[in-house]
């Protein structure tokens, strides 16, 4: 299991756990980000300081500081 | 009385292109009472249809989705059905939100809009099974043509809305005491009451449960392929538009182009409204009584003119805007904007509202609305007035003029340019300031997490944008309108009206050979002495009270600072050449020094780019904010930073 931040582009991984901070929690849930789904990096954005990632057909752009709280499992696709 | 029915769902699925398909124009904007978030009613035969501000849990993180929360509840004690509006290709989290609107026990319909896209990317719903699943009925629609709307109409007309089965109310059950009883209600209810979340784990677990439930629901009745056609498209395209430089550039371009129509296009329906109102007001001057002719034409006329004239350039902004967010680039823009921006509180959401200022600062802060987080609303909506607007450049023109040669630095760069581009990286810089002081002092806790979805690139629905379009500019006239014109009959009083009969303004008139009759007038008119009266105060500015009537007459909006300034010094003309040569001319009493000297046009510089001088922005911020708090604090403060500013470049300077 690693941070979303470490994943390499491209790859394709399940959602293992979500940040304890509620708040971040609840806002990943509303955007279909939950334990069990997948999830891929989708580009980095290291001068904007940003990333994006698709979940279940939905483009998400979230700071790369935010990705270090999500744990996943690379999958093998 | 007529039945209300409310549209539900996410943002960004077509919910308001179905209410504009279903209502025609025959809808109207208003705000929740309170509150910045925008309130659009429309009528369909004899039902009142609302369409509320999309939102993605009844849980609800931020103030506009506790709007839409509280009118699902309030609908349901008023029996009021739902029809939820989902796009096909995202079911799963948007079913989310049905299943919340579900357990409260409200009938519904379930609309899968962008039928067009399910069938080009291979989506398969069987919406037979579904229906039956979710003991509702489940139509197919394509809000941009309007395919599937005659059925809409139909459930409508039948009245054939179903309360939909149970999803995770069962969860809530309670026995305690003997007694059956569901908490599900109440604590929702509770939530959406309290802004404050005080049991965050309670929505935590109720998404999860919920997430289980759907994932069940539609293993056998929804076939998604792994890679849609359109997304393929939309990936292609952001590797260019949200590309570091080329998608930088790219955005430059566009607002360059907005800028442009906005400042070009609107010059001639501008020229002509105020034309027109020119001509109507010196008609209005001959009716009599004298009394009437002139309140008409120095007061309510102009005063009206005063609004009506900023509808191109409001209307031309909002044009733009609906186009961009109906496309998907908005979020874009945002995208690239973000890095900067998180460093002064805000986040890219902010960028649009911001640019919009330099334009005017009333469309800008109704854009606000589009920003999710309360507190980065607030910061925007007080700072965003310090941007260099349109109606600071007659003002800066002409103190420009009156100080700076007309010669070039290395041949190149005009002096006067210079002075103008280092006003708008002030009225930039500190409007990033403020926000950042704004957003500290109100929550000074860390960011919280950012996330944002970029939707699909969608070809726009015209039909939307011009009528969005429309209805936000109606709502600017309508709502200002009224507050502009009682200050105009205010202005128009002081300045008519003298403690003296006219007897002793014809004595002054005749006693005096180097103003005019109108400038003698005003001299002795309540505003005058208002003018005299703040004179001490004004003064350490470098400024007399005639400059101090400009500056009070100027609070209405700054643009007037150039036309009651001609008044007074008795100028026939309003031509901006010939105000230049005479304020050049102007001296101060007993000395042969200018009037209008370099710190005294430098300490007026500061101060128009420091103060709150537009009654049209305190009527939108008291508007936007509810209450009359934040636009004192802010014209008070605003007034303060422009005092001091004005007061130490003066001092330096003379």
């Amino acid at each position: 299991m690693i941070s979303l931040n470490l994943l390499q582009k491209g790859t394709l991984a399940r959602v293992e756990l979500l940040p304890s901070d509620a708040e971040a929690r609840q806002l990943l849930l509303t955007h279909g980000i939950h334990p069990g789904k997948r999830i891929r990096l989708l580009q980095c954005f290291p001068s904007q300081d940003l990333s994006l990632i698709t979940c279940n057909g939905r483009k998400l752009a979230i700071r790369r500081a935010d990705l270090a709280s999500i744990q996943v499992e690379p999958m093998n696709e | 009385m007529s039945k209300t029915i409310l549209l539900a769902g996410n943002p960004n699925v077509g919910k308001s292109s179905l209410f504009n398909l279903l209502t025609g124009l025959k809808q109207h904007t208003g705000n929740y009472e309170g509150v910045t978030v925008e309130k659009k009613t429309g009528r369909y035969r004899n039902y009142s249809l609302i369409d509320l501000p999309g939102l993605k849990s009844l849980w609800a993180a931020t103030i506009d989705e506790q709007i839409s929360a509280r009118a699902i509840l309030g609908g349901k004690d008023t029996n009021q059905p739902v029809i939820f509006v989902v796009s096909g290709t995202k079911l799963e989290e948007e079913l989310l939100l049905f299943t919340q609107i579900a357990d409260l026990q409200i009938p519904m319909i379930l609309v899968i809009n962008f039928k067009d896209e399910l069938a080009a990317n291979n989506i398969t719903i069987d919406t037979q099974l579904l229906s039956g699943r979710l003991n509702c009925p489940v139509l197919l629609c394509n809000s941009r043509n309007g395919d599937g709307l005659e059925e809409i109409k139909e459930i409508i007309h039948n009245n054939d809305f179903a309360i939909p089965t149970a999803f995770a109310r069962s969860h809530y059950d309670d026995f305690s005491n003997g007694q059956y009883g569901n908490a599900y209600e109440p604590l929702i209810r509770a939530w959406v009451g309290e802004p404050a979340d005080t049991k965050p784990d309670l929505a935590i677990r109720d998404l999860e449960k919920r997430y289980l439930v759907i994932g069940q629901l539609l293993t056998d009745t929804v076939e998604i392929p792994a890679l849609v056609e359109q997304q393929e498209r939309s990936d292609r395209l952001d590797k260019i538009l949200l590309h570091p430089f080329f998608g930088t550039l790219i955005f430059l371009a566009v607002l360059f182009v907005i800028f442009q129509s906005i400042f070009s296009f609107a010059a001639y329906p501008m020229d002509l409204i105020d034309g027109t109102f020119a001509w109507i007001s010196n008609m209005a001057s001959d009716i009599n009584p004298a009394w009437l002719g002139d309140l008409l034409s120095n007061g309510l006329i102009p005063g009206l003119g005063g609004i009506l004239i900023f509808i191109p350039q409001i209307a031309i902004l909002f044009f733009f805007f609906g186009l961009l967010e109906s496309t998907g680039y908005m979020t874009r823009i945002s995208f690239l904007s973000d890095n900067v921006l998180k460093r002064f509180g805000l986040s890219g959401s902010s960028v649009v509202p911001i640019v919009s200022g330099l334009a005017c600062a009333i469309p800008a802060i109704m854009s606000v609305r589009t920003v999710e987080r309360e507190r980065e609303r607030l910061a925007l909506i007080m700072a965003i007035p310090f941007m260099t607007c349109s109606a600071r450049l007659p003002v800066y023109t002409i103190l420009i003029a009156l100080i700076f040669p007309d010669e070039y630095l290395f041949g190149i760069f005009s002096y006067k340019g210079l002075a103008l581009f280092a006003l708008y990286l002030l009225g930039t810089a500190t409007t990033l300031g403020a926000a950042w002081l704004i957003s500290r002092w109100k929550e000074p806790v860390a960011n919280p997490i950012w996330i944002m979805e970029l939707p699909l690139y969608r070809s726009p629905h015209w039909s939307r944008v011009f009528s969005d379009m429309f209805l936000k500019t109606k709502s600017f006239v309508v709502g200002a309108g009224k507050i502009i014109l009682l200050f105009s009959l205010i202005l128009w009083f002081l300045s008519a009206f003298s403690p003296h009969n006219q007897q002793f303004i014809d004595q002054k008139v005749a006693q005096q050979t180097e103003m005019d009759s109108a400038s003698v007038a005003l001299e002795y008119s309540y505003a005058g002495y208002i003018g005299k009266t703040i004179e001490p105060v004004i003064a350490p500015l470098g400024y007399d009270w005639k400059i101090g009537i400009a500056l009070l007459s100027s609070f209405a909006a700054r643009e007037i600072f150039v036309g009651t300034l001609a008044t007074i010094y008795s100028i026939g003309s309003e031509e901006e050449g010939s105000v230049i040569s005479r304020l050049r001319s102007e001296v101060k009493p007993g000395t042969n020094l200018p009037r209008f000297d370099i710190a005294t046009c430098f300490s007026l510089l500061l101060f128009y780019a420091f103060a709150l001088q537009c009654m049209s922005t305190v009527a939108i911020v008291r508007r936007e904010t509810g209450s009359w708090k934040w636009p004192l604090i802010q014209f008070g403060s605003m007034l303060l930073v422009a005092y001091f500013s004005a007061l130490i470049g003066y001092q330096l300077l003379s």
